[in-house]
């Protein structure tokens, strides 16, 4: 299903956000189990809880929510703090971006920023370097595609004291999609970020690097289009609304000239429009003319503004995005004949010719 | 008779609250603004009466009754193991 707001998911969207702000109030028809349902689907529990603007039948509930993610935080930010001191004693230049540097750098309190998972980037070449560490650490692979085209990203986890769980997200490209894989290094988001020296009071013996806002907000841009172009989640909003809301007239300038090299124009522009629709963001209006005026010329990564458009036409625009012959063919072989491994796993069978095939019907039913 | 911390205990103050966690089994109590303001206090190594005292001030609750609560709550962290003497 593709998101494409009607008029009551539209009034739906506003009326949850608007629990965001003081004198937000939920609607009175609706369940107290309902809301609590759209709350958690959106991340934005703790976020309206903390703005009073819930009715009180649901006070009780967050105090234990809001204890339970307290402490999971705290154990999260331990071992994160592990973890880059780690990659840092190897050198290993890694980045912590999305969710997780947000939260830790942007949000007031890092568990009002729900998130399942913690993305860290790093260069192509630390990839052994990264995946000895965090195997040394206790980190299993939960999730790894195998090619060299069709995924950028592992996936490890590691259970932590009681109940709680930690999945990292390691990428050596910071998107799996070809038309955005290349946006950003390590490198670059590094150069142009700041350094944690300790995470919500968890201290590290060396920092962690994160984005800067500004390319904080492209990559989020990019997120909620080219990753989640099915839907529309207002804790993704809200980031750009933090994120912009912290913006001096330079980073506003800095906004445009890295969309417009980028390409990213159109797609930043719909974020920043749609953060504003909903939650009332402030832009600034010489950065938004020149958005538009860039957005009006072709753009490739404009196709993700069809959020209505089927797996093949995004396909295609990876195919299309490949820079040579080579890669190209190479992207091929490795979507239409994946490893037996993930095959099996994502088709759910041990037999791998079997696999294949119900990959291939599969296949053919998106692209026809 | 002070107390501080357990050393595998960890503190984290919210707003008027607080959470403290049991970093080896994951177990975690949320304390309420009394209970924030007594960890406060042994932080600040005063002693449950100190605390009991300016509790009471605060919420012009007789003393004996705030220093009962407190005994209670200081049992139940110790048995816990979240606190230790100093």
């Amino acid at each position: 299903m593709s998101f494409n707001a009607n008029t009551a998911e539209e009034k739906d969207l506003k009326a949850l956000a608007g629990l965001l702000f003081n004198g937000g109030q939920a609607e009175p028809t609706i369940s107290a189990k309902t809301l609590l349902a759209k709350l958690e689907y959106h991340g934005i529990s703790l976020l309206a809880a903390e703005q009073q603007t819930l009715p009180a039948e649901l006070e009780g509930h967050f105090a234990q929510l809001k204890a339970m993610m307290v402490a999971n935080d705290k154990l999260k930010q331990i071992e994160l703090a592990s973890l880059f001191d780690a990659f840092n004693d190897q050198g290993v230049n890694a980045v912590l971006f999305k969710g997780s540097a947000l939260a830790y750098s942007l949000y007031p309190k890092p568990w009002l920023r729900p998130r399942s998972d913690s993305d860290v980037i790093i260069a192509a070449k630390d990839r052994i370097a990264a995946d000895a560490i965090l195997q040394q650490l206790g980190y299993q692979t939960l999730f790894a595609i195998q090619g060299k085209y069709v995924s950028y990203q592992s996936t490890y986890g590691k259970a932590l004291a009681g109940k709680s769980f930690i999945n990292i997200d390691l990428h050596w490209q910071i998107n799996n999609r070809q038309m955005f894989s290349q946006t950003f290094t390590a490198e670059e988001l590094a150069s142009n970020g700041a350094k944690l020296t300790q995470l919500a009071g968890t201290p590290l013996r060396s920092s962690a690097a994160i984005p800067s806002y500004v390319d904080s907000v492209l990559i989020a841009s990019v997120h909620r289009l080219g990753h989640h172009h099915t839907e529309e989640r207002l804790a993704w909003l809200y980031d750009i609304h933090l994120l912009v809301g912290c913006f001096t007239e330079l980073d506003w300038a800095q906004l445009t000239h890295r969309a417009k090299s980028k390409q990213l124009c159109a797609i930043t522009l719909d974020a920043l429009r749609t953060a504003q629709h909903y939650l009332s963001t402030e832009l600034d209006t010489n950065a938004m003319s020149q958005l538009e005026a860039s957005a009006s010329q072709f753009e490739a990564s404009a196709i993700f503004l069809n959020r209505q458009l089927s797996e093949r036409h995004y396909f295609w625009a990876d195919l299309k995005s490949m820079p040579n012959l080579k890669s190209k063919l190479g992207f091929l072989r490795e979507s239409t004949l994946p490893s037996p491994d993930y095959v099996r796993q994502q088709m759910n069978t041990r037999w791998a010719s079997i696999a294949y095939i119900k990959r291939l019907i599969r296949g053919l039913r998106r692209v026809f | 008779m002070k107390y501080q911390l357990a050393d595998h205990v960890s503190l984290t103050e919210v707003d008027d609250e607080a959470v403290l966690l049991d970093l080896n089994s994951g177990a975690y109590y949320g304390l309420n603004h009394v209970g924030a303001m007594l960890m406060s206090h042994l932080q600040d190594q005063q002693t449950p009466e100190f605390a009991s005292t300016a509790i009471a001030e605060q919420y012009q609750t007789p003393y004996i009754t705030v220093a009962r609560d407190i005994e209670l709550l200081l049992q139940q962290l110790l048995e816990q193991k979240l606190i230790v003497e100093r």
